[in-house]
């Protein structure tokens, strides 16, 4: 009796070290990169190369390099127009498509609905040549419309509002239509109020993706004035001789708007993705 | 003139008829409860007279207006649903001022009238207070509050208690009796409680698969059921069926229940039967009482002790019979026992389940 109580705690021991271990793991290789960016920012090239991973005294000097090699404010400014404008319409034209698509009763709902879940297994870089081609003859080409234009509607967000409106209830909506709003005061005054943890979560969802967007907008954009600044940061990576340090200075000015965001919004963004309904 | 009348309603989702033809009119100031087993229809009846439900056909009048096509918030009506539907960002003062607001009533007005619905509910102390800050009974009467604001013709109660506990519900229910009272508006009421129905309603109207069954005061249904169907709704513990064929004895009208081997007089049966045909004795618990004129002999299999009451259930050969006795009775399980019951308190049903009379 005794043996087998002794081996039943050593196996739990063993069970919960190895969960231990792997959550470990997991955490470290999420926090690294971060680590590695902000030791290289303090390192001159040379230490980054060889793998330093203690501070160095750099910090200033890549800073001051990275002033000189790209127009700070303006692709920030770039980044953010296109992310808050890009968030913006994504959020406002999916929630519109998720209330609808859960709302309103008809035949067709359904097949409509898995029509536009297909596309979602349809990889961007196959619509990459055409909807370049129609942006060119739209003359949108090195615009940010055009950046913002093909995210007007995004497949997932529309998921996943229409599955965050199943939790919306529809005595509300019948109140309100007694209490004399129409439909479209309905989704204004009342769902879009009750369903702001969703909004939050989608928010930091699509801010993100938009901030972080590279391909797309390294097809589009052209000129250095309308660039964004992951398409700044990666181009001095890709230099011939790359100023690391300076590229990591950069790698932590993109990554700061994405962290505040998250961070801001974090309960309603865990809430949202709960799909709780305050 | 009624207050609302409905004339053939119909309602219809592709080929199938939830509503078939329903005819009622409802009274002014009256206090009306729609009653049915789950999925009878009588919660889509209300949402059609309420205009969330399409009508399929037939007339709904409100007042003496058609209101098939009108918008909701045009019919005159509020109502109160059974999750109270509070908006759940707003404070209690804006929820109940909310359809003044869109029906662009100037703020002084709403406030007015808010504080007026908010004195008669005893709300006032809870008028900054978010929905989610309020027991159960706070809200249903917030909802409620919300209703009166609007000065409907009509209020419209949606299982308004089923959310609350047995308590608060009980004191829920003398609440909107006593509000029906002094409010006198026509207010309809669709519950599955029967003792909701009995309590409230001047008027309880049976519904069974989209269909009216019976439309009468509460003394009416209980006493004088027009089918089987509402004896055995009506009443609780419901009603006994005992099978049972027709018989006279010296020219007066009986029936014999094998089961029980006796034959019991029909004195309150003016219908003349004709002898061997079967027919379905209905017999109510609370009927049983010492000084009856016709007895049962039970084999007795179990008995309740409700305090005041003792239900003694027991059978003789066939059906389960329940008797509802006033005074405390100690019958042990597995005696037989003769219980008396007055034979003018019979119900007979034919073999359609209509009442024979």
């Amino acid at each position: 009796m005794t043996k087998r109580l002794m081996s039943d705690r050593l196996t739990a021991r063993l069970g919960s070290g190895l969960r231990y271990g792997l959550l470990s793991l997991a955490a470290f290789l999420s926090v690294f990169p971060f680590f590695w960016m902000l030791i290289g920012a303090t390192n001159i090239t040379a230490d980054i190369n060889t793998g330093k991973v203690t501070p160095g005294a750099a910090l200033l000097d890549n800073i001051r390099s990275f002033v000189a090699q790209v127009d700070v404010p303006v692709v920030l400014w770039n980044s953010a127009k296109i992310a808050i404008l890009g968030t913006a319409v994504t959020i406002i034209v999916s929630s519109i498509a998720g209330y609808g698509f859960e709302m309103f009763r008809s035949r067709l709902r359904d097949r409509i609905y898995s029509v536009i879940l297909l596309t979602l297994m349809v990889p961007f870089a196959s619509i990459m040549i055409p909807l370049f081609m129609m942006m060119a003859s739209a003359g949108l080409i090195d615009t940010h419309i055009a950046i913002v234009l093909p995210t007007l509607a995004s497949v997932f967000i529309i998921f996943y509002f229409r599955q965050a409106s199943k939790a919306f209830p529809a005595e509300l909506r019948d109140a309100a239509k007694i209490d004399g709003l129409k439909e479209w005061q309905i989704f204004l005054f009342i769902y879009v109020p009750v369903m702001r943890s969703t909004y939050a979560a989608a928010f930091v969802i699509v801010f993100m993706t938009s901030w972080n967007n590279y391909l797309w907008p390294l097809i589009v954009l052209q000129s250095n004035e309308t660039k964004t600044i992951t398409l700044v940061v990666s181009s001095l990576a890709s230099a011939y001789y790359p100023d690391y340090g300076a590229v990591m200075v950069g790698t932590i000015l993109a990554t700061l708007p994405t962290l505040f965001v998250f961070f801001a919004m974090q309960r309603q963004f865990v809430q949202g993705m709960l799909g709780s309904v305050k | 003139m009624s207050a609302l009348s409905l004339q053939g309603i119909r309602k219809s989702y592709g080929s199938l008829e939830v509503i078939k033809g329903v005819d009622l009119d409802i009274q002014p100031g009256e206090f009306t409860v729609f009653v049915g087993p789950s999925g009878c229809g009588k919660s889509t009846l209300l949402r059609m007279i309420a205009g969330l439900e399409d009508i399929s056909g037939g007339d709904l009048i409100i007042g003496d207006e058609r209101m098939n096509d009108t918008d909701p918030s045009r019919r005159g009506i509020a109502m109160v649903f059974q999750s109270y539907a509070l908006y759940p960002h707003l404070t209690v003062r804006q929820n109940m001022g909310f359809a003044l607001r869109f029906a662009g009533v100037p703020k002084a007005d709403i406030d007015t009238q808010v504080m007026q619905a908010a004195r008669i509910l005893e709300l006032e102390p809870l008028l900054e207070r978010k929905p989610g800050q309020l027991s159960g009974g706070q809200r249903q009467r917030v909802a409620i509050g919300r209703a009166i604001v609007r000065h409907p013709k009509v209020f419209l109660f949606d299982e308004p208690l089923s959310n609350l506990d047995a308590e608060l519900r009980v004191h829920m229910r003398m609440e909107i009796a006593k509000l029906h009272k002094k409010l006198g508006t026509t207010m309809i009421y669709v519950t599955h409680d029967q003792v909701e129905a009995m309590t409230l309603a001047d008027k309880i109207v049976v519904l069974r698969a989209g269909m009216v069954e019976q439309v009468g005061s509460p003394r009416t249904l209980y006493n004088d059921p027009n089918n089987r169907f509402v004896a055995g709704f009506i009443g609780s513990p419901k009603m006994n069926f005992l099978p049972a064929v027709a018989v006279s004895t010296d020219g007066q009208p009986a029936v014999r229940l094998d089961e029980f081997d006796t034959i019991l007089p029909m004195k309150a049966i003016a219908t003349r039967l004709q002898p061997g045909t079967p027919v379905t004795v209905g017999l109510r618990p609370e009927a049983f009482r010492p000084d009856g004129d016709c007895s049962l002999t039970l084999n007795v299999e179990m008995i309740e002790y409700l305090g005041g009451e003792t239900l003694v259930h027991g059978r003789g050969s066939g059906e389960l019979v329940t008797a509802k006795l006033s005074q405390s009775v100690t019958v042990p399980g597995g005696e037989r026992v003769a219980l008396a019951f007055d034979s003018r308190d019979l119900l007979l049903f034919d073999a359609s389940g209509k009442r024979i009379q």
